[in-house]
């Protein structure tokens, strides 16, 4: 039997069931040469990616709404290959609810926040969306860097909204101490791996840490390369059951529990 | 077969302040082992540390001539301040130590590149044809524009540039033809190297990992998985590398 990295190394699709949390869509301010999503689908079908969950690159603007817009088309021409997650501006509480109550009754799967709108995790306004994402067992993603900041709001967050499942973005980039603390306290947080650095050796301590369970892998494609982001787990000095559980097996698992808390009896 | 890989982007016996090792020879050797790659261009880096880089060039070429594998990329510097060799023999000494490419550090060494400061010492490199390493971070995409056009003859590997630099570095390299580039940390771009070798063509890339830095199967995947042509891998993974230190004059 091959392993994952032998087959990566002869660029061959990974041949598991590949699902990337942490996706976007839509123009940046840099060139990102295709920003289509049939470009992005034809990525994941060379490395074996069978699910992407996105936001769109407006998520943390005034226009989130129109990135939601741009989202659900998206969603619609490859049912299955792209979810989508639901940004807000939190410009009112009232306005938040609406808005991601009619995103996912439209089809989205979680949520996606972002703190570079000047607007902490744990703002008012935020919360309805937070009960919402308790309720429904819905993955929301966070945008991290290391703050202090950030983790206080978290664990706050983590331990009231005990059925939302917290996935903290580009985890380790920097104070990773930290992000394996916070993971030890809280269950419902996860750590996610995007980030334009691919810090040798990061993989490994957090499995190391006995994390395993606890990391998902997302790319931030198109914003990053997909394939690129991909190598920092298919590389790492792991056990090959572990690469497969970051890969496949954990994010699907919290999907899984997200559709299923959306069923109706 | 398997696209060779030639890493033009790596470092070892460099630390950072607050790291308590350093990622030395035998890690790196081993770590190409494990992801398939055949050969390095090493420097001593990262070099927040250095203090002499005449020791570390010397801790260098004693690390290289333990593994065939690892070609050095040793530290030159201009002589005008008449502390160290000239020029000329620093070049010599680099080329005879089996050196694939020299690695110029203008704000770490404390200088900058102007023809009457630099000159000679760009002089001395394109006169033997070697490499010369520049990172992104120590000389602007428009000083990098004018060293290249000041020596069209001088090969010159741009290296650790960003994921957002793209809308730059194509027309930097489409101006400048002895420029290529690395794509190595942290050039991350999604379709980059597509875009790049339809508007460069594949001679200009070279494969680089970023070790110790980055993990090195980000890159490999990164370059495998492109969807350009097997022969434009062929060539960004090991071809260009290979070619630029055959033209070396040795």
């Amino acid at each position: 039997m091959t392993t994952l990295l032998e087959r990566a190394r002869n660029g061959l699709p990974l041949g598991i069931d590949i699902i990337d949390i942490h996706g976007h869509l839509g123009r940046s301010l840099f060139t990102i040469p295709d920003v289509s999503p049939e470009s992005l689908i034809r990525s994941m079908d060379r490395l074996g990616v069978r699910r992407i969950v996105c936001s769109h690159m407006r998520a943390w603007s005034h226009d989130a709404e129109h990135g939601n817009a741009q989202m659900l088309k998206f969603m619609r021409t490859f049912p299955g290959r792209i979810l989508g997650y639901v940004s807000v501006y939190p410009a009112a509480a009232q306005t938040v609810w609406e808005r991601v109550e009619r995103w996912l009754a439209a089809g989205f799967i979680g949520l996606k926040l972002h703190n570079s709108n000047g607007f902490p995790y744990d703002d008012a306004a935020y919360e309805p969306a937070w009960a919402m994402a308790d309720e429904r067992r819905l993955p929301v993603l966070l945008h991290t860097w290391g703050a202090e900041g950030e983790f206080g709001q978290i664990r706050s967050l983590a331990g009231r909204y005990g059925g939302a499942a917290l996935l903290l973005a580009h985890a380790g980039v920097h104070g990773e101490a930290e992000y394996v603390r916070i993971a030890e306290e809280c269950p419902n947080v996860h750590l996610e791996l995007a980030s334009s650095q691919t810090p040798r050796g990061l993989v490994e301590r957090l499995v190391a840490a006995g994390l395993t369970e606890r990391i998902v892998w997302g790319s931030d494609a198109s914003f990053l390369n997909q394939a690129q982001q991909l190598g920092k787990v298919v590389g790492a000095d792991i056990p090959e059951e572990a690469k497969v559980q970051i890969l496949s097996e954990n994010p699907r698992r919290l999907l899984d529990r997200a559709s299923k808390a959306g069923e109706k009896p | 077969m398997a696209v060779e890989l030639f890493d033009v982007q790596t470092g070892i016996l460099g630390a950072r302040p607050g790291e308590r090792s350093v990622a030395t020879a035998e890690d790196l050797v081993s770590t190409m082992a494990r992801t398939g790659i055949s050969g390095a261009v090493v420097r001593v880096a990262p070099a927040d540390s250095e203090g002499d880089w005449t020791f570390s060039n010397r801790k260098l070429y004693e690390a290289c001539a333990k593994h065939p594998e690892l070609v050095p990329c040793p530290v030159v510097v201009p002589n005008s301040g008449e502390d160290f060799a000239s020029e000329e023999e620093q070049v010599a000494e680099a080329i005879s130590r089996g050196a694939g490419a020299a690695w110029v550090r203008m704000e770490a060494d404390h200088w900058v590149v102007a023809e009457w400061l630099s000159d000679r010492l760009f002089g001395a490199l394109t006169e033997r044809r070697l490499p010369v390493y520049v990172a992104a971070g120590s000389l602007s995409p428009t000083g990098l524009a004018q060293l290249a056009g000041s020596f069209p003859d001088l090969p010159v590997i741009y290296a650790e540039v960003g994921y957002r630099d793209q809308r730059i570095l194509l027309p930097l390299l489409e101006r400048f033809g002895n420029i290529s580039l690395s794509i190595g940390k942290n050039y991350r771009v999604q379709g980059g190297i597509e875009q790049s070798v339809r508007r460069l063509g594949a001679g200009r890339l070279l494969f680089g990992s970023g070790f110790p830095d980055a993990e090195p199967a980000g890159a490999m995947m990164q370059l495998l998985y492109a969807d350009i042509a097997e022969d434009d891998k062929r060539q960004i993974g090991s071809g260009n590398i290979r070619r630029l230190m055959g033209e070396i004059r040795r």
